[in-house]
């Protein structure tokens, strides 16, 4: 098959494995042209960078609750207390 | 970060207690339950410590145990959405694509802004109870990779995977994802500015 002749199911194998290697040159170039031709591509690619940047803000903890919201006392002895006991 | 670090459970209490505490409550929404997942979370440390090899900070050590212990949380509650909810095989990724390989279930135009605070929650919500709803190995390398930013090198060290098998993980993950979060109607709302 032509390296310009993917299509969707390779195209969006490519697409995500672009996201966590670099493609070679003829294939970003085919994945390129593909993106170029077909919104439903784009759009999967569109949802996976959205899903990567929200995830990372999962993960980075920028979705925090307020500062007030605090471990109480007691329960920071609790925890104490059970560490103590399994270590 | 020079050699094994000693390592103080008692002192990771009021440390780092009360930041995981805000990250969990942010997530489950109840103090008991975000409480007993922090309990967890240390006890979990515990008994994992002798593979704290100092490579990252205490802090993001305990705070990677934490994510999956959330995972975990909402696994085994009934709040899990199951992809089989929207998909009929999610064994196998076919259904996605027709005999020509062009797209059967097409991919939907996401209207949802990420910088939203209130899409975050949203997103944050039908997030965890779609990741929850993966395999186990599918769900931690997704998490490894996209929550914990590691490289794909650093979650085929640690999971004993080929590259390979963790890009086929990947795209598995993605595409079973991004087709329950639109299950669930993500994306779909709070669109108005967005064309």
């Amino acid at each position: 098959m032509s390296h310009w002749m993917f299509h969707c199911d390779d195209v969006s194998q490519k697409i995500s494995q672009s996201m966590d290697t670099v493609l070679p040159f003829n294939q970003r170039m085919a994945v390129w042209m593909h993106l170029l031709m077909c919104r439903y591509c784009y759009r999967f690619r569109q949802q996976l960078m959205m899903l990567r940047r929200m995830s990372r803000a999962v993960g980075n903890g920028s979705t925090c609750a307020q500062a007030e919201d605090m471990l109480s006392h007691a329960a920071k002895e609790r925890m104490k207390k059970k560490l103590d006991a399994s270590s | 970060m020079e050699g094994k670090q000693e390592i103080n459970p008692e002192a990771w209490v009021d440390e780092y207690g009360d930041v995981l505490f805000g990250f969990a409550l942010a997530r489950v929404k109840d103090r008991e339950t975000a409480e007993d997942i922090v309990q967890e979370t240390f006890l979990a440390a515990v008994r994992a410590r002798e593979r704290f090899k100092g490579q990252s900070s205490e802090k993001t050590w305990l705070f990677g145990i934490l994510k999956h212990k959330l995972v975990d949380h909402y696994r085994k509650n009934k709040s899990t959405v199951h992809v089989q909810d929207f998909i009929q095989d999610p064994d196998s990724l076919e259904v996605f694509f027709n005999a020509k390989g062009s797209w059967q279930i097409r991919p939907e135009n996401w209207r949802a802004d990420p910088g939203k605070s209130q899409e975050n929650r949203e997103f944050l919500d039908h997030f965890y109870r779609c990741l929850s709803g993966l395999s186990q190995k599918t769900a931690d390398v997704f998490a490894y990779r996209e929550i914990e930013g590691l490289s794909t090198r650093e979650i085929c060290q640690r999971l004993g995977i080929t590259s390979s098998n963790c890009w086929v993980i990947l795209y598995r993950a993605r595409m079973l994802l991004r087709r329950c979060l639109e299950g669930v109607g993500f994306g779909k709302k709070h669109g108005g500015d967005i064309t």
